[in-house]
């Protein structure tokens, strides 16, 4: 049974016919949400709620693209979750550059945390650790279009269409969002290239 | 200051979308130009690079479980009425589509049965045939004479009176049909030229069992033969066999209506709970 086939039968409350569709987006759907989210259980409870509500609402779903269809309601919900914990007391940007004493990437104390999460660890090197640090700390706008190009690397036009926004918008967000990521990550300058470090030393 | 930041991020932005390729082909030409002569811009492209390339060396996220919905988490029952309604309908609609065609080879079958055994023994046909149309015969027969004899007695009492004959004959208006009989053998010349068609059925037959009594004893050598062969037509769907042979298709019939009745029921429930949802 093709796609369209699927998302028909899904749309008649086929649940067996979207758990296909499930099984076939999954993956990219939780690999976006946990490079928005940031951790595995929020990750996790993000995509769950995608896929609930996407097969609440797929009788609104009218053609195009399913996945990036399936990609804007996880990155709602992401949003939306966002937004919510900002509301909360939490760690920002500010106190990461506030609280930045050196290379020791791998303590975290600056984010917080009494010691690195499980996630972290399951990063390969001190240098992953880092980037993921310094992305998770972007502002959530910035943050989804860092992920959606940079990460997922879709092209400008898909994370415009994934995110309900003009190009133009996806344009300047991208641009900032890589400063921003390339301010954090130059306070990580051992970890980084050479190159990298010289650059910044320079200013 | 204001406009230099400005410019910077109106640079940063322009080198961002250069190193995507989405720059116009005469801002792509811009920005390459003042590449060439503006280090501070070529180190911040060269920044920029490797910022992209950092994050693009995010190792890929592994799935921790699977996220198929079960019905619990969508608030539906374990059991779609759509669907179970869909495959009711369909069940219902191939069943009657079975009876059907049940009933046409059962139909069929019959009729070329009845055929094959109509061509085989058209005499027994003929046998079946001749006791109505002797019945039919002998009444018109018999009423003839009863017409003739009883009821024309008037007349004849008449004619008798008339012709001053059969006047102790006359005396007896309510006679009994057999006297009626007795004296119309005696009496007309008509009459016995009617009744010597049938001689020996001058006992009127009002009621069939009489009938078959006088039958077996009176048949005419001509009708006799016919009647042998009556035993030997005991295959035929005669009068008393054909409701038991229709008794099967009466019950394919019933069925008939069953599962159309079911198919019609399944089919709107199916479309009800489709525009409910």
């Amino acid at each position: 049974m093709d796609e369209n086939a699927l998302i028909k039968a899904a749309g008649a409350n086929d649940l067996d016919a979207f758990n296909r569709l499930v099984l076939e987006y999954q993956a990219r759907v939780y690999a976006l949400a946990y490079r928005i989210m940031g951790d595995e259980q929020s990750a996790s409870d993000a995509t769950q709620e995608a896929f609930i509500s996407a097969y609440k609402h797929i009788r609104r779903f009218r053609g195009g693209s399913f996945k990036s269809w399936l990609l804007r309601i996880v990155t709602n919900a992401c949003y939306d979750e966002l937004r919510r914990r900002k509301r909360r007391p939490a760690s920002s940007l500010d106190e990461l550059t506030e609280d930045w004493d050196g290379p020791e990437v791998s303590r975290a104390t600056s984010m917080g945390e009494a010691a690195p999460s499980p996630d972290e660890m399951l990063e390969r090197s001190e240098i992953q650790a880092a980037i993921k640090r310094c992305l998770d700390h972007l502002p959530a706008e910035y943050k989804l279009v860092a992920v959606l190009v940079d990460v997922q690397e879709h092209n400008y036009q898909d994370a415009a269409d994934i995110l309900d926004t003009p190009i133009g918008t996806i344009k300047s967000r991208l641009a900032r969002a890589r400063i921003q990521m390339r301010d954090c990550l130059q306070r990580y300058r051992e970890l980084l290239p050479a190159a990298f470090r010289q650059g910044n030393e320079d200013e | 200051m204001p406009e230099r930041k400005l410019s910077e991020r109106r640079d940063m932005e322009q080198l961002s979308a250069y190193l995507d390729g989405m720059l116009s082909a005469r801002e792509q030409a811009a920005i390459e130009e003042r590449l060439r002569s503006d280090d501070a811009l070529r180190r911040k492209l060269e920044e920029l690079r490797l910022t992209v390339r950092a994050i693009k060396s995010l190792p890929d996220v592994k799935l921790p479980r699977n996220f198929t919905l079960t019905p619990d988490m969508v608030d539906q029952p374990s059991w779609n009425p759509f669907l179970v309604m869909r495959t009711a309908t369909a069940f219902a609609v191939l069943a009657l589509v079975i009876t059907i065609g049940i009933d046409a080879l059962t139909h069929f079958s019959a009729r070329g049965g009845a055929m094959v055994a109509m061509e085989a023994a058209p005499q027994a046909v003929g046998a079946v045939e001749a006791p109505a149309m002797r019945e039919e015969a002998l009444g018109g027969a018999a009423s003839d004479s009863i017409n003739a004899v009883p009821e024309e007695s008037a007349p004849l009492e008449e004619s008798v009176e008339g012709e001053g004959i059969f006047t102790a004959e006359a005396e007896e208006p309510q006679a009994s049909e057999e006297g009626v009989q007795e004296r119309a053998q005696v009496e007309s010349g008509d009459a016995e030229a009617g009744l010597a068609e049938s001689p020996q059925l001058t006992p009127v037959p009002t009621r069939m069992d009489e009938f078959e009594d006088e039958w077996e004893e009176t048949s005419t050598p001509e009708a006799r033969p016919a009647a042998d062969s009556m035993p030997t037509a005991d295959s035929m769907p005669t009068a008393e066999k054909m409701p038991a042979a229709q008794q099967p298709l009466s019950l394919i019939r019933l069925l008939e209506l069953l599962f159309g009745g079911l198919a019609a029921l399944f089919a709107s429930f199916m479309l009800w709970f489709r525009r409910r949802h």
